[in-house]
């Protein structure tokens, strides 16, 4: 408990109208403390009013911190709180501006940083984004030079857009799987690795290109030599796969040399014509494409004319693009299954469509019609929705036929009977259909396990969609190429080793 | 002394992070690609999207990050710059780990110098933030008053 100050009464202050004591008045009121400043050596109050200007004459401006025992407060750190709060806390003149002289440095810090941070992220930015040629016949010199370097990355990422991201994802997912599965090594020199080198030198080129259309042009080669070295004791294959493949060593004359003079090439077996290779003029950029060179070939080297091209026309659903492609094939309605592929992967199509198509004949209707399509979709890699099959339903006349898939099993019911087929009851059926051609076909247990995972495997095939301006299409393209990824991802372990073993031993 | 040497162990480190991002991280038949380089084509490639393709387009940025902090650092605002560079010195850290931790395939290998060289740099930054921010806090710590 506080005990009151001595000298008051009875412990109670006194009161001041009976003659008791009486606080003073304000500073420079009437009848106040004098204006002048106190004796030397007396306490003086800390200023109540902060900032406020002194009177001539008046109390100090502040006190000096550390005169009364304080602790001088340092500038820019936060008031202590307390009883010295409650007396206003000490004013301090304000802080010396920085000088000049380091105003300038920093600001000179600040520039050059800025500077050399703006110069070196436009050129980490041109780095990253270093793509296409600028004209058709450098988008063909690129590919050549990392051809050349054996640079698979630079390869794939020279292709046009569409057909690049139909190819990479796949052949990146295989070579995972064949890791995986104990084909392929872990680790490998990337200067040796493929097994396949290519040089190409001296190449040149027709003066002019051939205009297929304002994003299409075809480059036409004239001269130079290509070399092609394979040798198949360079791709890094696992001992264990090649003990598996190849039980009795590596065939002989695996080291092969190939000179090809494209000279020579145009006067023996292209009636002196120049070898085309087309390229796709994408977001302002010029590649080399793989499927326009394709359908430029299959023409016939004719150029599509507007009359050709086929609009694309997609579905509003990855299932919706897919039924509507199932009803086009069996209506054999190619040109509506052209619509619905994908202008971004294959806008070849949409471009020589019509061209194409006129070659190949109209087809017959197969007189079967979609009752139902169940499909299953599934996110995958760069923007896919691949899509698979849980069952189908298709009328033929009077007949009506469905396919279902359940996990490794297929129901198939026909003219109202049933049948389930397994992966096992598929093995066996290939193991029977072998030994019906003499084929001695024993099958180990774990053969048996490896030859199911890889039809369960083929249950996870499917089409790849993607989307395109709102539209859903059909990229048949790295669908085809996917496949491979897909059967392979049902195989475990040492199951790729035991089909190669499998394979490697019938007829023995 | 104490004072200097963090602001110059951290300076000293975003230039090592910069550079390294610069050597190579990638080799693919008888090329090499830098740390831009790999991610651009990675991105072209892969068809990256969400969040995977957010880093990699962020990524030519960590120049002009690593100058910000540097000019944040020259006006005063210490803090603020050392909290920067702890965030970058994290995020690219982690990226040059990932790095690291690529397994090589087929056709293509991932190569150490890069991310090792980005790594030594971030950890340098990282040291150096962290330095600044504990002697930040310890300043800011009032002397117990005696009257």
């Amino acid at each position: 408990m506080t005990q009151p100050p001595p000298g008051w009464p009875n412990g109670e202050p006194p009161d001041p109208q009976r003659g008791g004591w009486q606080p003073p008045p304000a500073p420079g009121g009437p009848g106040g403390w004098p204006q002048q400043p106190p004796a030397p050596g007396a306490w003086q109050a800390p200023q109540f009013a902060p900032q406020q200007p002194a009177a001539p004459g008046g109390w100090p401006q502040q006190p000096d911190p550390g005169q009364y025992g304080w602790p001088a407060h340092q500038p820019g750190s936060p008031q202590p709180q307390g009883s010295w709060e409650s007396l206003g806390g000490p004013v301090y003149p304000p802080q010396p501006r920085p000088r000049g002289r380091g105003k300038l440095i920093a600001s000179a810090a600040v520039v050059v940083a800025l500077a050399a941070g703006g110069v070196t992220t436009y050129i980490a930015m041109s780095d990253s984004n270093s793509n296409g040629a600028s004209s058709p016949r450098d988008a063909v010199q690129s590919i050549v030079t990392d051809l050349n370097k054996s640079d698979l990355i630079g390869v794939l990422d020279d292709l046009a857009p569409g057909e690049r991201r139909a190819l990479a994802n796949p052949a990146l997912e295989e070579i995972k799987q064949l890791k995986r599965l104990k084909v392929l090594l872990p680790n490998a020199d990337p200067n040796n690795v493929s097994g396949v080198k290519f040089h190409v030198q001296g190449l040149t080129f027709a003066d002019k290109t051939v205009p297929i259309n304002d994003r299409v042009q075809v480059v036409q080669l004239t001269g130079g030599t290509l070399d092609v070295s394979s040798d198949a004791a360079k791709i890094p294959f696992t001992r264990e796969f090649l003990d598996a493949a190849f039980p009795h060593g590596l065939p002989t004359g695996g080291n092969q040399t190939q000179h090809i003079d494209i000279a020579q090439v145009m006067r023996d077996s292209n009636n002196n014509q120049p070898i085309r290779i087309a390229t796709q003029k994408v977001g302002g950029n010029w590649y080399p494409s793989i499927f326009y060179t394709i359908a430029d070939s299959a023409a016939g080297k004719e150029v599509p004319t507007a009359a050709d091209s086929i609009p694309a026309a997609g579905g509003t659903s990855p299932q919706d693009a897919v039924t509507k492609m199932v009803n086009a094939l069996l209506k054999s309605d190619y040109t509506g299954a052209i619509k619905l592929l994908s202008p971004d992967e294959f806008a070849v199509m949409h471009d020589y469509g019509g061209l194409l198509l006129q070659g190949a004949g109209g087809g017959t209707p197969s007189g079967s019609t979609l009752k139902d399509l169940q499909v299953k979709t599934e996110q995958v890699s760069g923007g896919v929705t691949r899509v698979t099959l849980s069952s189908v339903t298709v009328v033929t006349g009077a007949d009506e036929t469905t396919v279902k898939v359940d996990g490794s099993c297929v129901d198939v019911t026909a003219k109202g009977q049933q049948k389930r087929m397994c992966a096992s009851d598929f093995v066996t059926q290939i193991v029977s259909f072998l030994e019906g051609f003499g084929v001695s076909a024993h099958v180990t247990p774990a053969q048996q396990q490896s030859l199911e995972d890889l039809l369960t495997g083929f249950t996870k095939v499917g089409v790849d969609t993607t989307q395109s301006d709102g539209k859903w299409y059909l990229n048949p393209a790295r669908s085809v190429f996917d496949v491979t990824s897909s059967v392979l991802s049902g195989l475990q372990d040492n199951d790729l080793l035991e089909l190669f073993r499998f394979f490697a031993s019938l007829g023995n | 002394m104490g004072q200097a040497a963090g602001p110059a162990l951290g300076l000293a480190g975003l230039v090592v992070l910069v550079v390294g991002t610069f050597l190579p991280w990638l080799d693919s038949g008888r090329a090499q690609r830098n740390s831009y380089e790999t991610g651009g084509a990675l991105k072209r490639l892969l068809g990256l999207r969400g969040l995977a393709d957010a880093a990699v387009s962020a990524w030519p940025f960590v120049a002009l990050v690593c100058a910000g902090i540097v000019a944040i650092f020259a006006v005063g605002l210490r803090r603020s710059a050392a909290s920067l560079a702890l965030l970058t010195a994290l995020a690219t850290g982690a990226v040059a780990v990932a790095a690291l931790r690529v397994d090589g395939n087929r056709f293509i290998q991932p190569v150490k110098l890069g991310p090792i060289v980005t790594l030594v740099g971030a950890t340098a930054v990282l040291v150096a933030a962290t330095l600044l921010l504990i002697s930040a806090r310890l300043l800011r710590i009032p002397r117990r008053s005696t009257i």
